[in-house]
């Protein structure tokens, strides 16, 4: 048994090799700290803020490149794994926060109040660090805290335009319903640790493992069920999304863009790393918990979607449109979710759920440049004409055929039509549900059905860019954010043509470090105890 | 990347630049700078092309197909075969990335060979193009479009698989519907571009269902891995796929026949061919480089491409075919009075030609023809060009005549067009087609002496080579009918002979083919690149194989590739499956009889000189002794017959635009207005009636219930109202509602469970 007492007491120094594994999260550190120094030595903080902090965000993304997965097993007494899906999970985060500070640049940057700024990016950052910490947790009180970590800086980030009515709203609200839900998490927590003496997830003695050795009880349930709550509002998962709109209409739009992908994908990485612990542990008896688990992710998945797309259809604000969008798309990945708990339980079939991991990073991958690009054009618009209603996009394909052509690509992916990356990512989820056939085939119909209900108001608003005529004048948007709306463009073409390969890294990168070790011989894993 | 395939790869993206840049900037440059432009990418595409085939031919450059005992042969080196995993499909056998469609290149002799001759005659047709369209309003338009299809064309020949064949197939079809329809003012010419297009469409259908044979059954479609595959067993019984599931060789003849279909439309066989003459409305240049000596190639490419997995049957489809279009167009051809609408129909019958070939096995002679033709007829085509130029954009052949005095170049060099596709010896045309002969000729013998020998009727097969002989005949004599009426004798219309002119720019390109048209035959090396590309697809399959099988390394299998395919036609052939070397002794003993019977061949030999001579002695004063012949009584009919393309419009405009789509549109009509409108209003009106609940819930419950609440919380004071209070709580409360469900159904699943 791995539990607390035993490390009370005794002073704890991790060695360099259980750091180095961890250097992006350390390098976010510092660029917190430099963030914060910055204001003694620059009279106007604001850019020179951002350029920190893109920095730190640059140093942290090479240091994953050049340091990668860590096979040495548990970190920091086993609170923490660097294993594939991490490391995956951590490059796409920080390309993502990168172009969030770009879009920032060119959105917000020139109306924000002078001084703002250090205080803006210790927050992004500090969520940035939550974030990559969610999926690297393998301890439920590390979980707590990076879930926590990821959650209050976004709650002010939600509200950071101070004078702004909507945004401090949005972000009273936003604490509220993240109160409730993360106290039921944590209540949840608690009862794990209650019901199996331990707050370790995977390894010898691990809850996972203990579950899957004294089966189901109610409060087993309950608890899990309280988990799915706290990680469900990270998701905004349907019936716990009502934040979602509400936040991105009120926050500025860098923050809605970074909260659509980046606190979602976390929270969709960490459920997968749960699940899969509790699904591998349990892979070779059918056990009606995983069935049961299954079910109630894909129906999850499935009402999320639906609600998600039909609600679309009557916003004429774009940011609740993409509000709404990227509800829509949690639902999709969820479905998938279910796929990963219900291949161990019905078919002892690890290497499904592998697969489904691999369509979920496939996906997360791609729904981040349809986001950022989206959310950058929508930004950059904003900003020229002071407008986020659809209504007054008319004549985009005339005023700025640049921004109308990449927003139009960015929507068209998210629809899933062909010539972009949305395509491939929709028909890696359709081949993967329906590789397993049965009770997978609604989930293939509901999301079908889906994708044509979405259809119609993402090309309402294309509709509008390019056949609603209006004489308002031409807009030049900012170089720096057209330049992110057209590299996340052009990756969204480009990804249709390389797309094998980027599947195959996704597929490399597909795997959880304390997963049944026998069948997940991954060269990355070589599995060593902890000290 | 090895170096050929890089050069090859740059060739085939020049192009691709030269069209985005004039897409964006083409109006700025204007004429002539957008024709320059566009001119100076493709002598760049074509550099490269020129380069990649030095380095082939010196052997240094070997890819990953590198073989060993390759020395004994040739070039030294393999294909250069690079897929990469593209689309997950689940399936797949025997390929480099299981469950994954491929991409990537194939690069071989033929394609070497294939991108030397697009990209020259591209080149040669930018420069005269510069010339002949030098007063179009549209100038940079038409440079835009003929880089897309440069770009087209070479990425069909570069493709490693038919997915990817397929799509540049659509996209030359594009560019080729709107380059014909160039000059879309002129009614003619939108109706011909459309129905290029939609014939094309109608062979599209059978490349598709092909394919899709293809890939239901292997999970495959890279060329060489067909190949491989499908030669396991041979092609005489029911194939074995590695996964132990037969391939009937029935549905290997409707694959083969489907992907026939394809090229049946792209290289205008018969009865898809009604769209080619009509193609003639676009620019002439146009006409040169695509409906002479590229896209219309591409059809016969294609066959020979997936020579290797034809049945028998199949090909017998495709010769018969081959052999009804050749004499068609040449029979045609005959009394044509539009000089580009002879050329047209001569293609069509060229084409014929190469795919009788094809179909008849001779593979080599195909291909060397559709290369040496592409030469030559560029050049009738440009000539054609320059005269129409000359002639004030006049192409009636009734008044021209006498021209050479006033056009001397163009005479001369389109002479020596004429000559070279008559197959006057010591031009380029006369070895392909002496091959092609050579080997009909084989193919008849042997073919007639199997038959024999099974007890039945042989006569058939002898129509094999006696068809295309005499259409031989009918081609020397049209083509040289085809330059006296323009160049010789008294000029017909003396105001448009006053004022023919040359223009000077046009000499270059015409002079470069014609030096081309005569030395391509036997001084280039054609033939042997193709023999070459021949042992390297075999070369490479049996390493596909060695390595599928996990046979030991070293040992060559038994494996026919090409040569067998030759004799493979004949009832109960047991020539499959053996040694190569046996193959070929067998093809060379074939040869050998068929060399025995020199007066056949002799036949064939003397068609240019007697075609040619009739016909300088029938149009040597102009139509004065035609217009004799023509009263002899059935003349004159047969004459309309063939001068209205016998007729096939007006046939096709019967049964199918009349007879099917006036009786179809009334039933899809009725079933649109009942059944698919009924569907689509009703999905919109469940699809309104679920968002407009959705609304209403929004508005009425929980607005309802906000406002409800907001009254409740009215004493919680100003600053919290602003902040919609009442809106959080109904958040929270139905959060809570959620999880005290959500609890108690895990309370109850658990005690249930």
């Amino acid at each position: 048994m791995n539990t607390l007492p035993v490390a009370i007491g005794l002073p704890y120094v991790p060695d360099w090799g259980q750091l180095r594994a961890f250097a992006p999260e350390l390098w976010l550190i510092a660029a917190i700290v430099a963030v914060l120094l910055t204001p003694f030595f620059v009279k106007k903080p604001n850019a020179a803020c951002g350029w920190v902090a893109l920095v730190g965000l640059l140093a942290a993304l090479v240091s994953v490149f050049v340091v990668g997965v860590d096979g040495t097993g548990e970190h920091f007494r086993g609170l923490m794994v660097a294993d594939p899906v991490s490391v995956f999970w951590k490059g796409l985060l920080l390309m993502f926060v990168i172009g969030i500070v770009l879009m920032w640049f060119s959105t917000t940057a020139p109306t924000m109040h002078q001084g703002d700024g250090p205080e803006f990016f210790t927050l992004l950052l500090g969520a940035t660090l939550g974030m990559s910490l969610m999926a690297s947790t393998s301890n439920l009180l590390m979980l707590v805290i990076a879930v926590e970590l990821a959650s209050l800086p976004s709650y002010v980030l939600a509200g950071f335009r101070k004078t702004h009515l909507a945004g401090a709203e949005a972000s009273l609200k936003y604490i509220l319903f993240g109160a409730a839900t993360s106290s039921i998490m944590v209540y949840g927590l608690s009862m794990l640790y209650g019901l199996y003496g331990t707050l370790q997830i995977d390894g010898p003695g691990g809850l996972a493992q203990q579950i899957a050795t004294s089966g189901g009880s109610a409060l087993l349930w309950m608890a899990i069920f309280s988990l799915i709550v706290g990680l469900g509002f990270k998701i905004s998962a349907v019936p716990f999304h009502f934040w979602c709109p509400d936040v991105f209409e009120g926050a500025s739009i860098e923050v809605s863009a970074f909260l659509s992908v980046a606190s979602k994908g976390a929270g969709l990485v960490l459920l997968m790393r749960v699940m899969m612990s509790f699904a591998s542990a349990q892979a070779y008896e059918s056990t009606p918990l995983l069935n049961h688990l299954a079910v109630l992710l894909g129906v999850l998945g499935a009402i999320t979607a639906t609600v998600g797309n039909t609600a679309a259809f009557v916003q004429r604000n774009i940011k609740r449109l993409l509000a709404y969008s990227s509800i829509a798309h949690a639902g999709y990945m969820l479905c998938i979710v279910s796929l990963l708990v219900r291949g161990p339980a019905v078919k002892a079939d690890l290497d499904l759920a592998s697969t489904a991991a691999q369509v979920v990073l496939f996906y997360l991958a791609v729904y981040l440049f349809m986001n950022l690009g989206a959310f950058t054009v929508a930004g950059l618009i904003e900003r020229e004409t002071g407008t986020e209603r659809i209504a007054d996009y008319a004549g985009m394909g005339r005023r700025s055929p640049l921004m109308a052509f990449c927003l139009s690509a960015c929507l068209f992916s998210l629809v899933g039509l062909p010539p972009f990356a949305g395509f491939v990512a929709k028909v890696n989820v359709f081949w993967a549900l329906m590789q397993n056939g049965s009770w997978w085939w609604w989930l293939v119909g509901v999301i079908g059905v889906n994708t044509v209900l979405s259809l119609y108001y993402y090309v309402r608003v294309i509709k509008v860019m390019y056949l609603d005529d209006s004489s308002s004048a031409p807009i030049w948007p900012h170089p720096l954010g057209a330049g992110v709306a057209v590299v996340c463009a052009a990756i969204l073409v480009f990804m249709l043509i390389a797309f094998g390969p980027i599947n195959r890294l996704a597929g490399h990168y597909s795997h959880f470090y304390g997963v049944d070790q026998t069948t997940f011989t991954a060269e990355f894993s070589s599995s060593q105890p902890p000290p | 990347m090895p170096l050929p395939a890089l050069l090859l790869l740059i060739s085939t993206l020049l192009p691709l630049a030269a069209f985005g840049v004039l897409l964006f900037a083409g109006r700025r440059l204007g004429n002539p700078l957008a024709g320059m432009v566009g001119t100076a990418f493709v002598a760049g595409s074509f550099a490269c092309a020129i380069a990649a085939m030095i380095f082939w031919l010196s052997g240094g450059a070997g890819g990953p197909g590198q073989m060993a005992g390759a020395a004994e042969w040739g070039a030294g080196k393999g294909p250069i075969v690079m897929p990469i995993a593209w689309l997950p499909t689940g399936g797949g056998i025997s390929q480099d990335h299981p469950g994954y469609l491929d991409v990537g290149l194939y690069v071989d002799s033929l394609t070497v060979a294939m991108f030397s001759m697009i990209t020259l005659v591209a080149l040669v047709v930018h420069l005269f193009s510069i010339g002949y369209m030098a007063h179009d309003r549209n100038f940079p338009r038409f440079f835009t479009y003929l880089s897309l299809f440069c770009f087209s064309m070479l990425g069909l020949v570069i493709g490693g698989t038919l997915l990817q064949i397929f799509v540049f197939w659509e996209l030359v079809g594009l560019c080729s519907y709107l380059l014909i329809g160039f000059w879309h003012e002129k009614r003619s010419a939108a109706n011909a571009a459309t129905k290029a297009f939609v014939t094309n469409r109608i062979g599209d259908f059978g490349f598709l269902i092909g394919m899709g044979i293809l890939f239901y059954h292997l999970g495959n479609v890279s060329l060489p891995h067909l190949h491989a595959m499908l030669h396991t067993a041979g092609l005489g019984g029911p194939v074995s796929l590695a996964d132990g599931t037969k391939f009937a060789p029935g549905l290997l003849t409707i694959m083969g026949v489907g992907l026939f279909m394809g090229a049946m439309g792209k290289s205008a066989q018969f009865p898809l061919h009604t769209w080619l003459p009509d193609a003639m409305e676009g620019p002439t240049p146009v006409s040169a480089l695509i409906h002479a000596a590229t896209m219309v190639a591409a059809g016969v490419y294609l066959v020979g491409r997936i020579f290797p997995i034809l049945t028998p049957d199949a090909k017998l489809f495709i010769a018969i075919i081959g052999c009804a279009t050749l004499t068609i167009g040449a029979l045609v051809a005959l009394v044509q009075s539009d000089i580009k609408r002879v050329l047209a129909y001569s293609t069509i019958s060229q084409l014929g030609y190469m795919m009788l070939a094809l179909g008849l096995g001779s593979w080599v002679g195909g291909m060397f023809h559709l290369l040496t033709h592409a030469f030559f007829k560029a050049l009738l085509f440009l000539g054609a060009g320059s005269v129409i130029v000359a002639a004030g954009h006049e192409q009636e052949m009734v008044r021209f005549g006498g021209l050479w005095r006033k056009i001397p170049v163009t005479a001369v060099t389109f002479l020596i067009a004429v000559l070279a596709i008559a197959g006057t010896p010591f031009f380029s045309g006369f070895y392909s087609k002496e091959m092609i002969l050579r080997d009909a000729g084989a193919f008849s013998a042997y073919a007639a002496q199997s038959a024999l020998n099974h007890g039945q009727s042989a006569g058939g097969y002898w129509l094999f080579f006696i068809v295309p002989t005499a259409v031989a005949y009918l081609t020397a004599f049209y083509m040289m009918r085809c330059w006296m009426l323009t160049f010789w004798g008294k000029p017909r219309d003396q105001k448009l002979y006053a004022h023919a002119r040359e223009s000077a720019v046009m000499y270059v390109p015409l002079v470069l083919l014609a030096v081309l048209s005569i030395i391509g035959g036997k001084f280039l090396g054609i033939e042997d690149l193709l023999n070459w590309s021949m042992r390297e697809s075999s070369q490479y399959c049996t390493q596909l194989l060695a390595k599928d099988s996990g046979a030991a390394a070293g040992g060559e299998m038994k494996f026919a590739g090409f040569a067998t395919a030759w004799p493979a036609h004949l009832p109960n052939e047991e020539s499959l499956g053996e040694d190569e070397p046996v193959v070929r002794e067998r093809t060379a003993s074939q040869r050998a009889q068929i060399e025995g019977h020199h007066l056949v061949l002799q036949f064939a030999f003397w068609a240019f000189a007697v075609g040619m001579g009739l016909a300088g002695a029938v149009y040597w004063k102009g139509y004065a002794v035609a217009e004799m012949l023509l009263r002899i009584p059935p003349a004159r009919w047969i004459r309309n017959w063939l001068y209205r393309g016998m007729y096939f419009d007006e046939l096709y405009q019967v049964v199918w635009v009349d007879g099917i789509i006036l009786g179809l549109a009334a039933i899809c009509r009725g079933f649109d207005r009942r059944v698919i409108d009924g569907a689509v209003n009703g999905t919109a009106a469940v699809t309104r009636g679920f968002s407009g609940l959705a609304g209403w819930i929004d508005r009425w419950v929980v607005d309802g219930m906000v406002n409800g609440a907001g009254e409740l919380a009215h004493g919680f004071g100003a600053a919290m109202r602003s902040a919609q209070s009442g809106r959080i709580r109904l958040y929270v409360m139905v959060l809570m509602a959620a999880v005290a469900l959500g609890l108690a159904g895990a309370v109850l699943m658990a005690l249930s469970g």
